[in-house]
C-alpha cells in the first residue's frame, strides 16, 4: 500500500513538473514569435500614457522575465489572466465552457463504451456471424473516415430531413423556467447527434484494438489450460479473457477521455456546441493570446495526469504479461 | 534496385517540371515516386492495396491534366459540367481533380518534413549518452501534451495562411513520434552483434551510426512516412473543413466533402466521388502499411 501511494505522490510531482514546463514552453513561445501580446491591441493613436495604463491594467507593463514569474505565479493560485476579446479572467471564461465540454466529452466516451462492449461481446459469441463479418467490414472503414464526415451527415439526414433531434447548440431558446428534469432532457437530445458523432469512430477505435488483444490471448496459458479442463468459450471469454483486457481499458480512459474532452474540436464547432472548441477558434482567429494560454494549460492539466496514470497502467500490465 | 531507382531520380524533377506547382509541390512527386518504386522493387507481386495507390497517385500527378476548366473559372449554367457547379459556379470535376492533387500535395510534403524532422531529432538524441535519456524523455512529453490541433491553431495565429504553412504546421506536429521510434530503435541497435563487431573493428560510433544503424531503419522510416501521409489527410481536410486549412477557394479534398454534403440531396455524386477518393487512399495506405509492417517485422 505504502509502495502503491508512493508511486502515485511520484505521478503527481512529475505531472506537476511536466506542466510547469507546458507553461514554460509555451510562454517562451508566445514570447519568441509575439513579443508583447498586448501591443497588437493598442491603437497606435493613443497617447503613451493611455498605453502605459492599458498595459498595467492587462498585466504588460514588465520586461518578459518579469511577466513570467508574475504569470507563473497567477497559474499556481488558477488566474491565467485577461482576455482581449472578452474583457473578462480566462478562468471565468473558460469555467463556463469548461462544463459542457466536460459533459459531451464524458457523454461521447460512455456511448463509445457502451457501443464498442456490445459490439464485442455480440461478436465473440456463436449465433453472431452476420455481425462478425459486418464490424470486420465497417470497423476499416469508419476508422479511415475523416471526423466531420459523420457528423455532417448525421446533421444533414437525422436533422435536416428527418428532423429528428436538433442540430445547433446545447440546448433549446425557451427551457429557462423548465424542470430541471425538462432542462436534462434537453440537453441530451442535444448531445445525441455530437454525441454519437464522437463516439462511433471512438469505439470502433476501441474495438480494433480490443479485438487485437483478444486475438493474442488465444493462445495464452490461461486460456489453453481452460480450455483443457472443459471449460465453454463463452465462460473463458467473460471470466478470463474480459478480465484480463479490463486494466487496458483503464488504460485506454487515461489517454483518450482527455484527448476527448481537449480534442474535438471539429465536432463541436460544426453543431455549434458553446463548449471548450468555440473558445479556442475564437481565441485563433481573434488573436486572444491570454485565453489561448489559457486553453492550452487547461489541455495539458487534463492530458498529462492521463498520460502519466496511463503510462503507470502499461508498466503494471507489462510486468503482468511477463508469459508473452 | 539501385539500377531501378536510378531512372526514377532521373524522371522525378522532370514531372515537377511539366506540372504547374508551387514550391513545396516539387517535394510531391520525388517523394511518392521514390516509395512507389522502391514499394514495387521490393515485393513480389503488386498487392491489392498498392494497385489502388498507384492508380491514385496518377490520379494526383495527372489529374489537374486532364481537367476540362481551370479551378476559379466562373459559370453562367451547369450544362455540359459532368458534376455540375459549386455555389459559386465553378466547375466541380476540375475542381476534383485540381483538390485531390492540392491535398496530395500538402499531406505528402507535411509527411516528408515531419520524417526529415523526426530522423534529424531522433539520430541525434539516440546519440546523446544515457543521463540526457531522462532530458529527452521530459522534453517529449511537454511536446505531446499539448495536443495537436493546438498547435495548429496556433501556428495559425503567427503564421499567414495558405499551403506553405499547412505543409510547415503538418510537419512540426507528426515528427515526435517518429524521434521517440527512433530513439528506441537505435539504442536496442547499437548493442547488437554488427555494432559490437564494428566498435572491435576500431569504428567511430558516428561512423557506426551513418553506416551500419541507418540501413537498418529504413523499413521504419518508411512505415511511418506512410502513416503519417495518411493522418495529414485527415488532418488537412478536417481544417479545410473547418475553414481554419488552406486559404478560402483553394481546391482540396475537404472542401470538396464540404461542398457533396451540401448538396448530397440533389447530387450526391460529388459526396460519393469525395468519399470515395478519401477512402481509397486511407483504406489502400492501411493495407499496404499492414502488408509492409508485416513483411519487414516493423511496428
Amino acid at each position: 500500500m505504502a509502495r502503491k501511494i508512493r508511486a502515485f505522490f511520484a505521478l503527481f510531482l512529475h505531472s506537476l513538473l511536466v506542466l510547469w514546463l507546458v507553461v514554460t514552453f509555451l510562454f517562451c513561445l508566445l514570447a519568441v514569435l509575439r513579443g508583447n501580446p498586448i501591443s497588437l491591441y493598442l491603437d497606435p493613436r493613443l497617447t503613451p500614457e493611455l498605453q502605459d495604463k492599458l498595459k498595467l491594467i492587462y498585466g504588460y507593463d514588465a520586461g518578459h522575465f518579469e511577466r513570467y514569474v508574475r504569470y507563473l505565479g497567477n497559474v499556481a493560485t488558477g488566474e491565467l489572466g485577461v482576455s482581449f476579446v472578452h474583457s473578462k479572467p480566462v478562468t471565468r471564461v473558460l469555467r463556463s465552457a469548461i462544463g459542457r465540454s466536460l459533459w459531451l466529452g464524458s457523454f461521447s466516451f460512455f456511448l463509445a463504451v457502451v457501443l464498442c462492449g456490445g459490439l464485442l461481446v455480440t461478436s465473440n459469441q456463436r449465433g453472431f456471424p452476420l455481425l462478425k463479418r459486418f464490424s470486420r467490414f465497417l470497423v476499416p472503414v469508419i476508422l479511415s473516415l475523416p471526423a466531420f464526415t459523420l457528423a455532417a451527415l448525421a446533421i444533414s439526414f437525422l436533422g435536416v430531413r428527418f428532423d429528428w433531434f436538433p442540430i445547433y447548440g446545447t440546448g433549446s431558446l425557451f427551457r429557462d423556467g423548465t424542470s430541471s428534469w425538462a432542462q436534462f432532457g434537453d440537453l441530451l437530445r442535444h448531445s445525441i447527434l455530437p454525441g454519437f458523432s464522437i463516439a462511433i469512430p471512438l469505439s470502433v477505435q476501441f474495438v480494433a484494438y480490443f479485438e487485437q488483444r483478444l486475438e493474442n490471448l488465444d493462445e495464452a496459458p490461461f486460456v489453453i489450460s481452460a480450455r483443457g479442463r472443459g471449460v465453454s468459450e463463452r465462460r473463458i471469454f467473460f471470466n478470463h479473457k474480459l478480465r484480463t483486457i479490463f486494466p487496458s481499458f483503464i488504460q485506454l480512459c487515461g489517454l483518450y477521455l482527455p484527448a476527448i474532452i481537449c480534442g474535438v474540436v471539429i465536432v463541436e464547432a460544426m453543431f455549434g456546441w458553446s463548449g471548450f472548441s468555440a473558445l479556442l477558434i475564437d481565441a485563433t482567429m481573434a488573436r486572444d493570446y491570454p485565453l489561448l494560454m489559457g486553453c492550452s494549460i487547461w489541455c495539458a492539466a487534463l492530458l498529462i495526469p492521463g498520460y502519466e496514470l496511463a503510462d503507470y497502467i502499461r508498466a503494471r500490465l507489462g510486468e503482468g504479461e511477463s508469459w508473452q | 534496385m539501385k539500377r531501378f531507382l536510378f531512372p526514377v531520380f532521373l524522371i522525378a524533377p522532370s514531372l515537377c517540371l511539366l506540372l504547374p506547382l508551387s514550391w513545396p509541390g516539387f517535394l510531391l512527386p520525388p517523394v511518392l515516386v521514390l516509395l512507389l518504386a522502391w514499394a514495387v522493387a521490393s515485393r513480389g507481386g503488386p498487392p491489392f492495396g498498392l494497385v489502388v495507390l498507384g492508380s491514385l497517385f496518377v490520379l494526383a500527378l495527372c489529374g489537374t491534366l486532364i481537367a476540362p476548366y481551370g479551378p476559379h473559372q466562373v459559370f453562367a449554367s451547369g450544362e455540359g459540367h459532368l458534376l455540375g457547379l459549386d455555389v459559386v459556379g465553378r466547375d466541380l470535376y476540375s475542381r476534383m481533380l485540381y483538390g485531390h492533387r492540392n491535398t496530395m500535395v500538402i499531406a505528402a510534403a507535411g509527411s516528408a518534413l515531419g520524417t526529415l524532422i523526426g530522423i534529424c531529432s531522433g539520430g541525434v538524441i539516440s546519440l546523446v549518452e544515457r543521463r540526457g535519456l531522462r532530458v529527452t524523455k521530459i522534453m517529449f512529453q511537454v511536446y505531446l501534451s499539448v495536443p495537436p490541433l493546438l498547435y495548429f491553431l496556433l501556428g495559425l495565429c503567427f503564421l499567414k495562411p495558405g499551403i506553405s504553412t499547412m505543409i510547415i504546421l503538418l510537419g512540426i506536429t507528426s515528427w515526435p513520434e517518429l524521434a521517440r521510434l527512433l530513439q528506441a530503435q537505435v539504442g536496442y541497435l547499437r548493442k547488437a552483434d554488427f555494432a559490437l563487431a564494428a566498435r572491435m573493428r576500431g569504428m567511430s560510433e558516428w561512423r557506426i551510426f551513418f553506416s551500419e544503424i541507418i540501413p537498418n531503419l529504413t523499413h521504419l522510416v518508411w512505415a511511418h512516412f506512410l502513416i503519417t501521409l495518411a493522418s495529414s489527410m485527415i488532418m488537412e481536410s478536417s481544417l479545410t473543413y473547418l475553414g481554419l486549412g488552406s486559404p478560402l477557394g483553394t481546391p482540396s479534398l475537404g472542401r470538396l466533402l464540404a461542398d457533396g454534403i451540401q448538396h448530397i440531396e440533389e447530387r450526391p455524386s460529388v459526396f460519393l466521388i469525395g468519399i470515395s477518393l478519401f477512402l481509397g487512399w486511407i483504406i489502400s495506405l492501411r493495407a499496404f502499411i499492414r502488408r509492409y509492417g508485416r513483411a519487414h517485422e516493423v511496428l
